[in-house]
């Protein structure tokens, strides 16, 4: 009993020193964007000081992040729509039928998840400015398909493979379709792993950087390229970076409480069950 | 019935030359007629002079009914951004603020467009728009070929800001005039952690090349001779490039981080004594909201061997070919570096190319930077204007960084540069 | 509406009347647009790597078709040979502390901490947009200003005469530790709820025979445990090869080239100086690197699966 307080005792450090080192950046950060620009300049750094929303005002008013905003929001919406509705049906074929080099597919499916961005932009610019599609909308939504559309298969295929095929089956003996089967029955089974899913299509797209620096300019610009834009001027916009920076979080944040429930299994590429 | 006729007569007459003395003075409202509502995108690297158009913009836009947006990058992003519009062909951008050095490039890349057919456009050229006032060298950077790309919109003149009052303080005469005795002040200034004895822009970056650049022309070096031949590795060479290694003791610990951004913040917090430093940042010293050092910066020569050094980096307003509003575009070029708008901006960002402003005596009492910059600007040392340029600029930010990390000595990394710059000039057919 | 409805109504007809067409038409689409835009974008990556291609330069001095001459030129640029190395450093010292720490924070923690809010709060290093994290870190690591500097420094850990990102010695280490801290969440909660899934049977009979807690973590725990752990350095290893946004935001390779990993390198060659060929060579040479790495990972894996 002694031996199990004392792990308890330390467990309880632990996790508050790992809490405090992965929040303590992050309050860094909230607080520098309600910083004026002689307070986030003091040497030593001040915790205490009289807030300020002058940086977020700014944000919106001086540096325009509403279109950004905008953009960041439909871009990863639709992209994350698109892939689920593709991938959901190759990731149920997958895990429901045998097909003549699945394996290989399935291999195949996951290393072009495993591309390096940098690979795939060089072409990618060459080509959308040939076909006159640099700095659109549509064009980031197909590019981050090409990471979101492996992922959701994978996953799913997961989810997928969890559900027993009986109920399935006894819903075809009922008289449904084989798309009925998969459409009225295994479908809405999985519906928590298809949220988590999506939120986490909805996650990367939303933080991706190098493919949207490279491939938008003005009228397609994502936040997280507005944001590295702020690093330009005579001294740093630190307190605008900071406070586009905390609103560019804060729904990624809500949206890891409310998925948290399969978050590691969809991190993991469904392959640890959390 | 006659004298109604008359009168419509006199009417009709008046109004004839009403409408030709409108074309005949050009104005800025009548040339815009035909572009009013169009949009253009101004992009620009983060200048003292892009702040104070932005500020101005009001007036242009009220005028003319055409809305300009600002977007600002740092180098290297400018180039990033802007080649990547243009070699796209997407056509973003409708004004474009080019580095002289990289005239070339882009004219042989068919990305920017001559500016004579607008200048030679009654309807669109400022009759009294007085290009002879642009300092010649500025004017220069803008040609290619002997076809104007641009109008000089920056002077931007490297030399050296060094803090009177600081200096007074310890009792340390300036402006150093040679090297040596700069060294002297530097060691003599350097109290760290709050003063050092000079700023430095040693960050792997153009900035350092800049900057080092300085030093080989103080040191009488030269980066090559008129057949090619390479000499930035030669004794001078070597001998600059040590001294600049030497300067990093009594510099900041970041400086290999730094460009001339922290430089600038550096000088105005009164952390340094002395760095060398862009001239267009005059005014953000005299700014008492940005500035701790208001009334204090004193402007000299790079200290040198020989002829006072100075180094030009300027840049101008150009439009790329891409562009789908040219015209709107010229005007506003013509606007942002006319006399009256570099005129009311000094002190608030703007850093004029007109020889006129510089010799306005109660400016210059207020502002000493520009006896300065106006002792130097026909004459200021510049960088080869060769489209290679900017290749040998990587080459060279990565050996003098190196050299200042502290991974290579001056010389290994001269003799690396110079063997990398020798095989890029004979590449290209230069030799 | 009424054309839909008919176009669902046959091919409801349509599937059921073959299940070999149902599994097809399920997957076609997601393997002709993973052909689409991953297969055909490298394909024409390749034929750029191939080529004397610049966007800096006019047309007419370019050489089209070059063959291999890119790559020779890359095999021979020390450059490229420190992104290399500098590339394997980052990884194996960022993955591997990653993992231990990980693994012996996911020890300690297991079955005592389940509340969700607190791990989901643990997550969210990895959860920001790398791009934000690169950024706040600058302002962390600033040379004069920043608070890590500070505290660095307070603490005597550092002089006054370097700062982390200013210095050859510190900078890659200093990037290290930004990656450490944005990722060992991550495999602390991938670990976490791999040793809770665990059968405990095992557990049960090394408890009746009295094995030491080292032995049963030895025994038991790591061979139970290999197919995750494996998981999460293949998926860790990948990424960090490919590492990008925070080496951006943070030193962009300096100082000298102490962080310039292999898609920096790739990005200043493409970017910075144009030369779009060379970078497309180079990144084909990471591509094979990453595919190199990611068969011999996911090789050893299934071997763990079937031996489990």
């Amino acid at each position: 009993m002694e031996k199990n307080r004392n792990r308890v005792i330390i467990a309880s450090i632990v996790i508050g020193i790992v809490l405090v080192v992965n929040i303590l950046p992050f309050l860094w950060l909230v607080l520098t964007s309600l910083k004026t620009r002689l307070d986030i300049f003091a040497i030593p750094p001040k915790f205490i000081f009289d807030p300020t929303l002058k940086n977020y005002v700014s944000a919106f008013t001086k540096r325009d992040f509403l279109p950004m905003f905008y953009n960041s929001l439909i871009i990863a919406v639709s992209s994350t729509l698109l892939s689920l509705v593709v991938g959901t049906l190759g990731a149920y074929s997958l895990a429901r039928f045998k097909i003549f080099g699945d394996k290989h597919i399935s291999f195949w499916i996951l290393s072009t998840r495993m591309f390096p961005p940098i690979v795939l932009v060089i072409p990618f610019f060459i080509m959308a400015t040939q076909m006159g599609l640099h700095d659109s909308r549509f064009l980031m939504v197909i590019v981050y398909t090409t990471f979101n559309l492996p992922f959701v298969v994978w996953i799913m295929r997961s989810f997928f493979e969890d559900l027993p095929f009986d109920l399935e089956k006894a819903a075809m003996v009922d008289g449904y379709s084989r798309w009925d089967a998969f459409w009225k029955v295994a479908l809405p089974l999985s519906a928590p792993g298809l949220f988590t899913t999506a939120i986490l299509c909805f996650i990367f797209s939303w933080n991706e950087f190098l493919f949207a620096n490279v491939l938008t300019a003005a009228n397609a610009k994502t936040v997280p390229v507005g944001i590295r834009g702020l690093v330009t001027s005579r001294a740093i916009e630190w307190g605008e970076i900071a406070a586009v920076g905390t609103l560019q979080v804060l729904p990624v944040l809500i949206f890891t409480f409310a998925a948290q429930r399969y978050i590691i299994r969809g991190l993991t590429l469904g392959a640890v069950k959390g | 019935m006659r004298k109604s006729c008359l009168l419509s007569l006199i009417l009709a007459f008046g109004l004839i030359l009403a409408f030709n003395s409108i074309a005949f003075g050009w104005s800025l409202e009548e040339a815009a007629k035909p572009y009013a509502g169009t949009t253009l995108r101004f992009i620009t690297e983060t200048t003292p002079p892009s702040y104070w158009i932005e500020e101005a913009l009001p007036e242009f836009e009220e005028a003319t009914g055409i809305k300009v947006i600002v977007e600002r990058q740092a180098h290297p992003h400018l180039e990033e951004k802007a080649l990547m519009d243009f070699a796209a062909g997407t056509g973003i951008y409708d004004v474009f603020n080019f580095d002289y050095s990289w005239t070339g490039k882009y004219v042989k890349a068919g990305y920017i467009v001559p500016l004579e057919p607008f200048m030679n456009n009654p309807e669109l050229a400022d009759p009294n728009n007085n290009l002879d006032d642009f300092y010649s060298r500025m004017w220069e950077g803008t040609m290619w070929d002997g076809k104007a790309y641009g109008y000089p919109f920056d002077s931007v003149i490297q030399y050296l800001f060094w803090n009177k009052k600081i200096f007074d303080d310890h009792g340390v005469a300036g402006p150093p005039k040679t090297p040596d005795e700069w060294m002297e002040s530097m060691q003599k200034l350097n109290n760290p952690p709050q003063l050092y004895g000079t700023g430095m822009m040693a960050k792997r970056h153009l900035s350092i090349v800049c900057e080092w650049l300085c030093l080989l022309w103080a040191h009488q070096g030269k980066l090559w001779d008129d057949n090619y031949q390479i000499t930035l590795n030669n004794e001078n060479g070597v001998k600059a490039t040590e001294f600049y290694k030497k300067m990093a003791e009594y510099a900041p610990s970041g400086v290999t981080t730094w460009t001339w951004d922290d430089v600038n913040t550096a000088l105005q917090q009164g952390r340094v004594a002395q760095s060398v430093q862009w001239d267009e940042n005059y005014g953000s010293m005299e700014d008492p909201e940005e500035s701790a050092v208001v009334g204090q910066m004193r402007y000299a020569p790079v200290p040198s061997y020989g002829d006072p050094v100075s180094h030009y980096g300027g840049s101008s307003l150009g439009i790329p070919t891409s562009s789908k509003n040219k015209e709107a575009a010229f005007l506003f070029i013509q606007w942002a570096t006319s006399y009256d708008i570099q005129l009311r901006g000094v002190g608030k960002g703007s850093s004029p190319t007109r020889r006129s402003i510089y010799q306005i005596p109660e400016l210059r009492e207020k502002y000493p930077s520009f006896v300065a910059t106006d002792a130097a600007a026909d004459t200021t040392g510049w960088r080869p204007r060769i489209p290679e340029w900017d290749a040998m600029v990587e080459v060279l930010a990565l050996e003098l960084n190196s050299v200042i990390a502290g991974t290579k000595t001056a010389e290994e990394a001269l003799n690396t540069s110079a063997e990398e710059i020798d095989s890029i000039l004979t590449e290209a057919g230069y030799k | 509406m009424q054309n839909d409805f008919n176009v669902f109504r046959r091919l409801n007809f349509w599937v059921s009347s073959s299940e070999n067409k149902f599994k097809w038409l399920l997957l076609l689409p997601t393997i002709i647009v993973l052909a689409l835009i991953t297969v055909y974008p490298v394909i024409y990556a390749l034929n750029l790597a191939l080529s004397d291609y610049n966007l800096a330069r006019a047309s007419e001095t370019l050489q089209g078709y070059i063959g291999l001459d890119n790559f020779r030129a890359i095999l021979r640029n020390p450059q490229f040979w420190n992104s290399l190395k500098v590339t394997g450093i980052f990884t194996v010292v960022a993955v591997g502390v990653e993992f231990f720490l990980g693994l012996a924070i996911a020890l300690i923690l297991q079955g005592i901490v389940t509340n969700r809010v607190v791990r989901s709060l643990v997550l969210l290093p990895m959860i920001m947009a790398p791009i934000v994290v690169g950024l706040a870190w600058t302002y962390l690591y600033q040379s004069e200003f920043g608070l890590v500097t500070y505290i660095l420094r307070s603490l005597h850990l550092m002089s006054y005469q370097t700062a982390p990102l200013a210095s050859v010695s510190s900078a890659l280490p200093a990037l290290i530790a930004v990656d450490i801290w944005e990722w060992t969440p991550f495999l602390i909660m991938v670990l976490l709820a791999g040793l809770e899934a665990l059968p405990t049977a095992p557990y049960e009979a090394a408890k009746i025979d009295k094995a030491s807690p080292f032995l049963v973590f030895r025994k038991i725990t790591i061979p139970l445990l290999r197919p995750v752990i494996l998981i999460v350095l293949v998926l860790r290893i990948m990424d960090a090869i490919r590492v990008f946004d925070i080496v951006y935001a943070l030193t962009e390779g300096g100082p000298a080239s102490a962080t310039d990993v292999l898609s920096m390198f790739i990005y200043r060659n493409a970017f910075y100086l144009w030369d779009i060929g060379k970078a497309s060579a180079i990144s084909f040479i990471l591509l094979y690197i990453i595919m190199i790495v990611s068969v011999i990972l996911v090789n050893l894996l299934s071997r763990v699966k079937e031996a489990s």
